[in-house]
Formats: structure tokens, sequence, C-alpha cells
């Protein structure tokens, strides 16, 4: 028997906002706000229905839902309200919304290690959050209950789906009732300074990258593993008055605990120096300058772009490794401290570095191969930036063109192998647009659509809107 | 058949009062067939605590390993319920879960929980063994039947004889949470008398299906990083609306040939809650587990139930 606030399989639901009228297919699960149900459509449209409890089912959320079907998704990453539903039949209301495809997983498989995704697609991920976030706040919009349930993503190529749309706030508004978890909110909203803004997104927007990269929280240390009691007092002392980063340069009393938080410490030792300090700077600037020290979007864009980019695979095991180029060329490399550049009031990195560090950073992080990886083929673009010249690698409009960066759209190039010798390897043009190549040999010749040329060191490239040069 | 059984004597609770619903709390526990034949005593455990005045009923179920390698799994199971019942006891009790902060617990629930839960248990294991350490005996044995390797294994890392299962309910005003680590059941009964097996891999709409299932070893708290496993549900009530809740052991499950035939026993005990009464199942219980066990797995049988009247 239903209540007044159910559905039954094969009940009628009419969408007026939408024109339609759909059918229930099934119960796909159901919470602490409401239930979903996955709908037919007569277009057979993927679409599916959240339908709150009553408890849930405030004129709060009612007007928040309205004001989102208004404004648009700001990408089709968002799992955005389309119409909202209501029937004198039913109590309470609902909405609905594009059904998640099952090859989107929930971030807490990673965290579990059920799902094993590679460096490239956590990466894609990170940058994907990133940037969906950048649109949501140029919107003028804030999530506020930012936390690792609300977002998923397909483990073989990084794309990201955000769900739990429905508590998006125009940024700073005080809707009553400040929402979210502990865990992911900023400092301030958790002593009650401030209520959730686009400032304190960018905190929480910091904590899921660094759950993601590192499979810890940055402020679970010793100090959380030594907590006996998980009261709100306690979270609050640890992530809202006296929260510390477990890897904070000055203060090493939250340091990991190596029997509960080894993945943070195995993590850390695996990327680069420049990943490391803009953490660094997210977690003590970030938490002590809120209006001005945390880390903006395009900082994060620009750094997690660059690591994927740095990507190379173990001659011996074939394990995904990040390459740093050598000091001579990563100090021509403009870095601003900004960006996560040398400053010497980070103690993360030493300026002078010698070639046994910098080879270090080439040898191999599998711990049951520990190769030293040397002559790992690059292309250096403009001096703007790098990308290893793997197997799989494509490069993009955002790698040779300054004026659309982000923009992964379609390859313009791709690594391929020689057709009868398969020791060599080139680059294949797939844009338009001829390049000018000069060989070592003084040759220069012109490459279009479909042909290649090898890829051997010194090689230049004249993309058209930029220059890039084969390096090892 | 001759037998003999070690009957635990029936755990029976007053009735506890939760947002006007009465519920009603039972709990049994025997040695299976198997190890009243070979001596073995009972490896699994459960216990309860309820409050009135908090609204919360929390109940917890433990299956210790009982193998050679884990010679102390009775304890361990022992030390599991007891962790787990205080520990959320002190945490639920202290601080109720309302409808406006329940999104900040949610995840602290599924991440931090767990890992407190391990702690606290490994902790106290980490006491008992600097108490008790192992004896002779018990070295001699895993020398005997595991060789040197296996037991420099276990003195390097004590908590491996103690693995166990651990299964959990907590029934706030509000809301309910399961937590599950292992094999074993927690069983829902619906008011409609539909039936929820909580956290079975079957159900195709859990996005935390692991990738590859054993059919050899469960997931157990001597592992590390066994918070890692954990299955959590956090559900307010009209999600649920339970009018039974079942907590069981893998002995249960096992004694049937099939998940459906198992399944049925949610609605078998409402039937016998609703005709017979209380007092008739908590009189009959063991014999029931008893017969079960004989007839099926021959392991070990505990049971909890919450019902709502």
């Amino acid at each position: 028997m239903s209540t007044t606030h159910e559905f039954q399989v094969g009940e009628p639901v009419h969408i007026n906002g939408l024109n339609i009228v759909c059918n229930v297919e099934k119960e796909l699960g159901s919470g602490t706000q409401g239930k979903v149900y996955s709908l037919i459509s007569p277009d057979n449209s993927p679409l599916v229905l959240k339908w709150y409890f009553p408890s849930m089912a405030t004129n709060e959320q009612y007007d928040i839902l309205e004001s989102l079907i208004q404004k648009e998704s700001p990408s089709n990453r968002f799992l955005w309200p389309l119409a909202l539903v209501n029937t004198p039949k039913k109590e309470g209301f609902g909405y609905v919304m594009s059904m998640k495809d099952s090859r989107f997983k929930s971030f807490s498989l990673w965290l579990s290690r059920k799902i094993n995704p590679s460096f490239k697609a956590l990466l894609t991920a990170c940058f994907e959050l990133v940037q969906s976030f950048h649109l949501l706040h140029s919107k003028g919009l804030c999530y506020q209950d930012l936390s690792l349930n609300n977002i998923y993503f397909d483990p073989e190529n990084g794309e990201i789906r955000i769900g739990d749309t429905d508590n998006i706030v125009i940024n700073g508004e005080d809707k009553g009732n400040v929402i979210g978890t502990p865990k992911f909110m900023a400092p301030e909203i958790i002593i009650g300074k401030t209520l959730p803004n686009t400032q304190t997104d960018l905190y929480s927007l910091a904590i899921i990258l660094f759950y993601i990269l590192f499979l810890n929280h940055p402020l679970e240390g010793k100090i959380e593993s030594s907590i006996k009691s998980l009261d709100l007092p306690s979270m609050s002392k640890l992530y809202g008055f006296e929260p510390l980063f477990i890897f904070d340069p000055n203060n090493d009393s939250n340091y990991p605990d190596p029997a509960f938080h080894a993945n943070a410490i195995i993590f850390w030792n695996i990327y680069p120096d420049f990943v490391k300090r803009i953490f660094v700077r997210a977690f003590t600037n970030g938490i002590k300058d809120p209006m001005h020290g945390r880390v903006r979007e395009t900082e994060w864009q620009i750094t997690l772009l660059s690591l994927r980019d740095s990507i190379y695979y173990c001659k011996q095991c074939g394990s995904e490794n990040f390459f740093v180029p050598d000091s001579s060329i990563f100090e021509k490399l403009t870095v601003p401290v900004e960006l996560g550049g040398i400053n010497s009031d980070f103690k993360v990195q030493n300026r002078s570095r010698n070639l046994e560090e910098i080879q270090s950073n080439s040898v191999c992080w599998n711990p049951q191969c520990k190769t030293l990886n040397t002559h790992i083929l690059n292309i250096r673009i403009d001096d703007r930036l790098f990308v290893a010249l793997n197997h799989d690698t494509k490069l993009f409009l955002h790698h040779i063109d300054p004026d659309h960066k982000y923009d992964f759209s379609s390859p313009v190039a791709e690594v391929s192998r020689h057709p009868t010798d398969p020791r060599v390897w080139g680059l294949k043009n797939l844009s338009a647009y001829p390049w000018k190549v000069s060989k070592v040999n003084g040759d220069v010749i012109e490459v279009y659509l479909k042909q290649s040329f090898s890829l051997v060191t010194g090689t230049q490239i004249d993309f058209g809107r930029s220059k890039g040069i084969v390096c090892y | 058949m001759k037998f003999m059984t070690e009957i635990i004597p029936a755990l029976v609770d007053k009735c506890i009062t939760l947002n006007s619903k009465k519920w009603l709390v039972l709990g049994k526990s025997i040695k299976g067939a198997l190890h009243a034949r070979t001596g073995y005593s009972n490896q699994d455990s459960i216990l309860w605590k309820q409050s009135d005045s908090s609204n919360t009923i929390i109940m917890s179920v433990a299956d210790g390993h009982g193998s050679d390698i884990h010679f102390r799994s009775k304890v361990g199971s022992r030390i599991a319920v007891k962790t787990a019942v205080e520990t959320l006891f002190e945490l639920f009790h202290n601080q109720p879960i309302e409808i406006n902060n329940v999104s900040q617990v949610k995840d602290i629930i599924r991440y931090s929980i767990p890992r407190l839960l391990v702690h606290n248990w490994m902790d106290r294991v980490q006491y008992h063994v600097e108490k008790h350490p192992f004896s002779n005996n018990e070295i001699d044995l895993i020398l005997k039947k595991k060789g040197p390797h296996i037991l420099e294994k276990i003195i390097n890392n004590p908590k491996i004889a103690y693995g166990s299962t651990l299964l959990t309910a907590v029934i706030t005003k509000n809301y309910f949470i399961f937590f599950q680590l292992g094999d074993g059941n927690i069983l829902i009964v619906d008011n409609d008398k539909n039936i929820r097996n909580m956290f079975s891999n079957k159900n195709n709409d859990s996005d935390d299906k692991p990738s590859i299932e054993s059919i050899i070893h469960t997931e157990s708290l001597c592992m590390d990083d066994s918070w890692l496993e954990f299955k959590t549900g956090i559900f307010a009530f009209h999600a649920l609306k339970p009018k039974l809740i079942l907590l069981a052991t893998d002995g249960y499950c096992n004694s049937f040939s099939n998940a459906s035939g198992f399944l049925k026993i949610g609605l078998d005990y409402l039937d016998i809650l609703e005709e017979f009464g209380y007092s008739y199942l908590s009189q009959n219980l063991g014999n029931i587990l008893r017969q079960t066990s004989v007839d099926g797995s021959g392991d070990d049988i505990t049971l909890g139930f919450i019902y709502q009247i």
C-alpha cells in the first residue's frame, strides 16, 4: 500500500514544466531526504524523479528548486533540476533530472580501492570538477554541500557528474539552515563566522581534490587518530577551530599516522613538488586568510593539467609516473609564485637542486620496480608548458593555441607508430592546419593532415599559434 | 541425533519507545552443531543497549572466524560488539541526529565512524593481548598446524588471532544507521511485508559492489585498512518504515540452499511475533536456531531482533 508521498511502479507522473507524462519504472533508492525513482519517458530520455519526504518538502527547498530551474545548468556535468513536479494526489513535491549513466561511479569506490583508475583519469576528474565549479561560481551560485558523496566519475576517462544540485544557492544568500558536513566545510562556516559562499566552496573544493589525489583528508592525521569520540565538538575543533594541515611545513603535530593514514604518506612521495606546494598553500594560507589566501580555480586548473601532461609510463613496469624537466628548463619555465612557483617562504623545495635530485624524480615510484627512467621524450611548447610523449599522448588546442585554453574538444595531434618500423615513433597532425617542422639535419618540411613526422630530439615544430621542440 | 549445544540465555529487554513507536529488542546466540562436536566454543557474540531518554537503540552482532589462525576470535567478536555498542551509544546518545543536522553527520558516519570503530577495537585487542600474552599452548599449536612463517606473522600482528566480522544497527529518533563489515545479514521487513537485505551484493542499485566477490574469505576487523571495507547506510524513517529488523551471523543464511529461502525468515519471524507473541518467540528462539544449525550449516547462529509493536 502506498502512502501519500510514495509512488508505485507504473504510476503516471505529470511533468508540466516539460509538457510530458512519464511513468514510474522503479525505485532507485532512498535516503535522508527522499526517494528517487527512474522514469519511463515518452521519448525514452533517461529521467529520474526525486520526491522529498514530507519533513524535507519545505517552502525554502521549493524556492531553491524554482530558482535553479530558471537559471539552467552551468554545464552538462551537473545533474541539474529540469522541472518541478507536484500533484494534488501526493504530499509534498519533487523534481526531475537526467539520469546518471551507470558508467559513473562514486568516489567512495576509489577511496576503498574497489576500483583502480589511472592517474590520468583521476586528474581529468579533478580538472573537470574545478572547471565545473568555476562555471557555477561565474553564475553567482555556490554549491554549499560539497562532499565525496555528491560527485561521480567514469573511472575509464575521468568524466564527472555532480549530483545533489538541489542545495545550490545564490552566493552568500542566507537560507536559514547551513548545510554541509564538517569534513568538507570551510572553517569560517563551522565556527559561525560566515554563510556559504564561493570562497567557502573553494575550500571545500581543495579538500575534495586532496581526498581524491591522496586518499586521505588533509586535516586527518595524528590528531584525528587520537580522538576517541566523534562528537560534534571534537569535529568542530578538528575541522573548524583548530584545523592543521597534515603536511604543514612548520608544524608536524598532525602528521599522518602510518597506521591509519598511510595513503597520504605514500601519495605525498609520488607527486612532484609543484603539486605539494599548491596544497600546502591551500591548507595554510587558505585556512588563515579565507578571503585572499585560497587557491583560485584557474590556479588549480593550470596545476592539474600540468600534472596530467607530465605523466609518463615507466619503461620497466608500465606504472604511471610524473616527469619534471631538468633544472635548466625548469628555471626557464615561468612558474609564478602564486601558481606554486619557487618561493623561499615555503620550505617544501630548495631552489638549488643537484642532478641526483632531478634524476630522482625519474625513479619509478612503484616499490616493486624503482627503475631509473631517463630520456623521457617530451615536447616543450613556447616555454609555456611541456607534455610527456607516450604511446597514447594527444595534443589539443589547449596545448598549441594560447587563445583556446582548456579546449579539449578534439585532438589536433597524436603520437603514432611508424607503419613499417615499430621502433620509430612520430607525431601525427590531426588538424586542418599544416605544421612547419624543422628537422635536426636542417631540413624543413610541411606536415599536413594525417601526416606524421618522426619524434627526434631537437626537432622543432611551428604549429601556427605556437612553437614546440622535442626534447629528452 | 545427539548433540550438545551451548545456549546463551535469551537476553530479553524491556520495550522502548522511540518517536511514539514502541520497539522490542531480543537476541539469541547458539553454538552450532559442528562446534559442539569438535569442542569449539561459540565464536559469535551479540550485545545491545537502549535508552528512552535519548531515543537510541544500538544492536551489534559479530562472528569470530574460529579457524586455526584466528584462535582468539571468540574474544575478538566479544570485543567487537562491546566496542561498537559503547562507541556508537556514546556518540548518538549525546548527539542526536536531527533533520537539521543530518547532512553534517552523514560523512562522519560514512567515513570517520568505521575508522573509529576499528581503531577502538584494535586498542582493546592490544590491551587484551598485553594482559593475556599468547600461551605456550597457543604458540605450539600454530607452529604445528601452520608453520613458523604464519606464527611470525601473528606474533608481529596479534590482531589476526582475534579476527571477526561486525554488524551493527543504530536506531535513533528519526534515522536508521547500519554498519557491516564481513559476512552476515541485516534484514528489514517493512510495514508492507517487503523484505530488504540491507547490504546484499545482489542489490543492483547499490553503488558499492566489490569488483571481485570472494568465495573464500570475508572482510574482517583484523585486516589492514579494514575500515575501508565497511558498508554503511543511513535512512530516514520514511525511507524504510521497518516493522522488523534482524541482524544475523552467516551461520543462518548458510543453512539455506538459496538466498530467497533465507530471506523468507523475515516474514516467518514477523508471523510468529504477530500470531504467537513476543514471549513465545523468546522462549523458543533457541530451539529454532539450534534446529536450523543441525539441519543446515552446522555453524554457530546468532540472531538479533528489533521489532516495532
